[in-house]
């Protein structure tokens, strides 16, 4: 990725954070990245990315009050409150990783006496996001329903 | 496209074991069978009664263009309308200090089962508590493939009162990257 693709990504940043209010806590997230082969950065779905997960070389997660920015390529990674984050903010980090799964829950009945259907199937969605930062370990995972909706912070599993 | 996961049901001895896969229901009762109807094979109320035990696995038949499957994690997620007195269920899996179940010889035992020796979770584990390749940390690459073995047994008591148990869910878990 290019300076001017990285000003681009930057000013993505600006534009969200600069935006909050109250009624942004409502809105899902916000994911943009740079692939293999579209260097610039564009925004996703989050359940697009499974399937180009390999080619991802940036990755830009905008969340409410929070940014959070890993750039694989360059071993580049960023976790801040997300008001300002320049390019002399990134520090390098070792062993950075960007982590997805699907995370499938099935269901079965014990003991089951009437024929109701077979058990229920739902799948969501994770992110997580690693490296070694200053000698810290840093990771947060996100965990998406299908819908995209309904997401919160989990613990890394 | 994702893997292509069901859970697996195995009976009879290990040297002609009946494998049945994708099993709709995991009915204990007086016979080792796959969706038995435990109308027609109740457990019998009496001093450290047991069901058959029932050995499940996750058979992984494809990964579908997924890499790994992993963190596999097994409980009891809605209890119905609660346990009967007496009425508990045991289970081989565990969070710490696991070690893979073998298979037995002679097929599942309607004795105390030496292997479900735990009490089952009733909420969602911390972690995986079945294991792959005998480690909870263990992944499958490569399909078709199998998890360990989850070991159920049913147990009652001479004061389980007769007639049906309330119907519980059983939820299992996995991750696919």
């Amino acid at each position: 990725m290019n300076s001017k693709q990285v000003e681009k990504a930057n000013y993505n940043i600006k534009k969200v954070s600069e935006a909050s209010s109250p009624s942004t806590l409502l809105l899902p997230p916000e994911w943009i990245i740079c692939t293999h082969d579209r260097p610039a950065p564009h925004v996703v779905d989050f359940k697009e990315m499974f399937a180009i997960k390999s080619s991802i070389i940036v990755l830009q997660l905008l969340w409410n009050y929070n940014c959070y920015f890993v750039d694989v390529k360059r071993r580049r990674f960023v976790i801040n409150g997300g008001r300002n984050i320049f390019i002399s903010d990134w520090k390098d980090v070792q062993n950075v990783e960007i982590l997805y799964a699907k995370r499938h829950t099935k269901t079965v009945q014990l003991n089951k006496t009437v024929e109701d259907g077979s058990g229920k199937h739902e799948i969501t969605y994770l992110l997580g996001i690693q490296g070694t930062l200053d000698g810290e370990r840093k990771e947060v995972l996100i965990h998406i329903s299908p819908n995209g909706k309904e997401w919160y912070w989990r613990d890394k599993r | 496209m994702g893997a292509t996961v069901v859970l697996a049901e195995t009976n009879g001895a290990s040297g002609s074991p009946s494998e049945t896969l994708d099993i709709s229901n995991v009915n204990f009762g007086s016979i080792a069978q796959a969706e038995l109807n435990p109308a027609t094979y109740p457990i019998t109320a009496e001093t450290d009664g047991h069901a058959f035990e029932k050995w499940l696995r996750l058979y992984v038949s494809a990964l579908g263009g997924s890499s790994q499957l992993d963190n596999i994690k097994i409980w009891l997620s809605n209890l119905g309308g609660g346990w009967k007195t007496g009425e508990g269920l045991s289970t081989n899996m565990r969070t710490s200090g696991y070690s893979a179940a073998s298979y037995p010889t002679a097929g599942p035992v309607e004795t105390d089962s030496p292997d479900a020796d735990q009490a089952m979770p009733e909420s969602e584990p911390s972690g995986p508590n079945l294991g792959i390749g005998g480690a909870l940390s263990g992944q499958i690459t490569s399909a078709p493939a199998y998890t360990d073995w989850c070991v159920l047994q049913l147990d009652v008591t001479a004061g389980t009162p007769a007639g049906s148990l309330n119907q519980k869910t059983l939820t299992f878990q996995y991750d696919e990257q």
